[in-house]
């Protein structure tokens, strides 16, 4: 693959970091994993008191957050944790005396509010693979265990983005490459297609916005399954992609700091079955917190994960659905969910019409250790406002401020190209919410349809 | 058994007023809590005396536990006569070398409490209205040992979350590892 003659400009080496101990981890986790699957043991209230308990006297959050609580019987009083605390307490989650060096930080795009830098163990990451091979075998996949086998390839549509092939050796050694399919990082027009074509993958990875740029490009490529994530996937989006790529498209629930959450039902896509037997997934109701009965809306919180880093107590996801036991016609009995409203994908237009992605924007904006929270939102055809929220000490020098404001102008408005105009704004509120990130605002007035 | 705050009136009252410490004989007043309150007492008393403790803190400290464990109307179970002696061999000392003097104990109603509780969690005893894991946490957080230990471990904390941090920065930019999907 990287020495393809249709290769893209790769610009990353990246691997799995498996080793011993990550693969023979991974391994047993498959095992409990399929276990739990065919035994419908999903994880429960009663069951995950196990885990709080093993982290209670390991991380000093959870020994402030469960301080007098009888666990087993005051479950639902436990404070909630926030992404905030994740952004702000995160010395206080990582368990003590956990060795650091196994650290890794998997830089997000992120597409609501500030990107949370969680901590992962390439062991939990490995995990992803059995995770996401079930979800997929589900939908009629058998994956290819072998070196010469393209398991996967990630498509993006983004100005500026790592590229990089490697392969997995949780996976037998397939192949597996992430691709940028914009036009800038290919030597030849043809070459993308040529290189879908010789590495042949299995499924192809994306979200729902790569995908619509791969039709509208016109990319001829028939994968086994299509496996969309990261933003929401609307039903008549999943049917154009379907139809266009002429087979089944999985939508995938997956949280930088949860791993892999739910996976659509083969059977009714519209519901989304819990995936891993190791988390605890409750819906809450927004004013009172309570746990909701089958069939009401509320906000998804979860408890539990592998990730030995970021243990997990009772999680504020941010995203809303709820939340069905019982038997599926589909054969998964894991719960199933159902997202209400995820992360839209939003598209902003160039003056000339192109489109551009938000993921560069944030790209930009994310190199400026000063810039805490962000929202950048298209008014008009040519003018975008980017509001921030700042260090202190970035605007009390404003001469310095008015430097850095002047070159993100030009950085952003050389993005959304010729005659474009962005207006700065430092009044952006920094509370941790989960806010959007970006708005196109012109494009809903105009009804502009993406 | 009755709620904490009853416990930790009888030590703050302790009357020290009606005792000599020079001349006191912690022998006879252990002998008089046990006969009262074990079975075991009545036969034996412990395997070691106490009279020859010169070290005011600690007699000073044992007349109060031994006030707080004599009559039945503090509704303390019957305790066992080899757990209290561990606790006041073991135990005892080495709080009394934490807190010093032992006026503290009936002045400062947080100690009055820690020396209640560090009885009542060597007896593996709950206070009405408590439960094992609200017991656990407050004697915990009340613990002088525990306390010195935290004031030890916050130093090293505050240097793990500043090497946690750099790990991370560090982390963020050096090799990530590969999945199959993003998020």
């Amino acid at each position: 693959m990287i020495h393809s003659k249709y290769a893209p400009i790769w610009n990353t080496r990246i691997g799995d970091r498996i080793g011993e101990g990550e693969f023979h981890f991974v391994k047993n986790f498959q095992t409990e994993f399929l276990l739990a699957k065919k035994n419908v043991n999903y994880q429960t209230k009663q069951t995950i008191i196990s885990f709080i308990e093993y982290y209670r006297h390991r991380s000093e959050f959870f020994r402030t957050r469960l301080f007098g609580f009888d666990i087993k019987e005051e479950f639902e009083s436990i404070p909630l944790t926030k992404r905030e605390d994740l952004q702000t307490k995160i010395t206080e989650i990582i368990p003590t005396d956990l060795d650091l060096s196994k650290m890794v930080i998997n830089p997000t795009s992120g597409t609501t509010g500030k990107p949370i830098l969680a901590p992962n163990h390439p062991m939990a990451i490995g995990c992803y693979v059995p995770l996401i091979e079930f979800s997929v075998e589900r939908h009629g996949v058998k994956p290819i265990h072998s070196p010469k086998s393209t398991f996967a390839i990630q498509l993006c549509y983004q100005e500026k983005t790592i590229e990089y092939a490697t392969c997995h050796s949780l996976a037998g050694g397939a192949k597996f490459a992430k691709i940028n399919i914009h036009p800038n990082s290919w030597k030849k027009p043809s070459d993308l297609q040529n290189f879908l074509k010789e590495s042949s993958p299995q499924i192809l990875t994306g979200d729902p916005y790569a995908f619509e740029s791969a039709m509208k490009m016109g990319i001829q490529y028939r994968p086994e399954a299509i496996h969309s994530t990261a933003l929401e996937l609307t039903p008549a989006l999943r049917l154009k992609i379907s139809n266009y790529f002429q087979c089944p498209v999985i939508n995938f629930y997956s949280l930088n700091e949860t791993g892999p959450l739910a996976y659509s039902c083969p059977f009714d896509p519209e519901w989304m079955h819990i995936l891993p037997h190791d988390l605890y997934v409750e819906v809450l109701t927004k004013d009172t917190k309570i746990p909701v009965p089958t069939g009401n809306v509320g906000e998804i919180v979860v408890t539990g994960g592998r990730n030995p880093y970021l243990p997990l107590l009772r999680y504020k996801t941010g995203d809303i659905g709820d939340l069905e036991y019982g038997p599926c016609p589909c054969g998964d009995h894991f719960p199933r969910l159902r997202l209400l409203s995820g992360r839209k994908s939003v598209y902003f237009h160039k003056p000339n019409g192109d489109t551009i992605n938000p993921i560069d924007v944030g790209r930009i904006l994310r190199k400026k250790p000063f810039i805490f929270q962000f929202q950048v939102e298209q008014t008009k055809s040519n003018e975008w406002v980017c509001r921030l929220s700042l260090e202190t000490e970035v605007i009390k020098n404003e001469t310095h401020w008015e430097i850095e404001k002047d070159l993100l102008q030009k950085e952003l408005e050389s993005l959304f190209g010729e005659n474009s105009k962005v207006f700065i704004s430092t009044n952006f509120p920094l509370d941790g919410k989960k806010q959007l990130a970006y708005i196109n605002s012109y494009q809903d007035k105009i009804g502009v349809n993406p | 058994m009755l709620g904490i705050r009853y416990y930790v009136k009888q030590v703050l009252n302790t009357a020290f007023h009606a005792v000599d410490l020079t001349s006191v004989s912690l022998d006879a007043l252990w002998f008089d809590v046990l006969f009262f309150r074990t079975n075991d007492g009545k036969s034996s008393m412990f395997p070691k005396s106490f009279d020859t403790i010169s070290d005011d803190n600690l007699k000073a400290t044992h007349i109060i536990l031994s006030n707080l464990l004599y009559g039945k109307e503090t509704k303390i179970p019957e305790f066992s006569k080899e757990l209290l002696f561990d606790y006041l061999t073991i135990t005892l000392p080495k709080l009394c070398e934490i807190v010093s003097p032992y006026n503290v104990w009936i002045t400062d109603t947080e100690r009055a409490e820690e020396l209640v509780r560090s009885l009542f969690h060597k007896f593996d005893l709950l206070p009405e209205g408590e439960t094992k894991e609200y017991f656990a946490d407050r004697y915990r957080s009340i613990d002088s040992r525990e306390r010195i230990r935290i004031l030890d471990e916050t130093k090293k904390a505050q240097e793990r979350a500043k090497e946690i941090l750099r790990q991370m920065k560090l982390k963020e930019e050096e090799e990530a590892a590969s999945k199959y999907n993003r998020e």
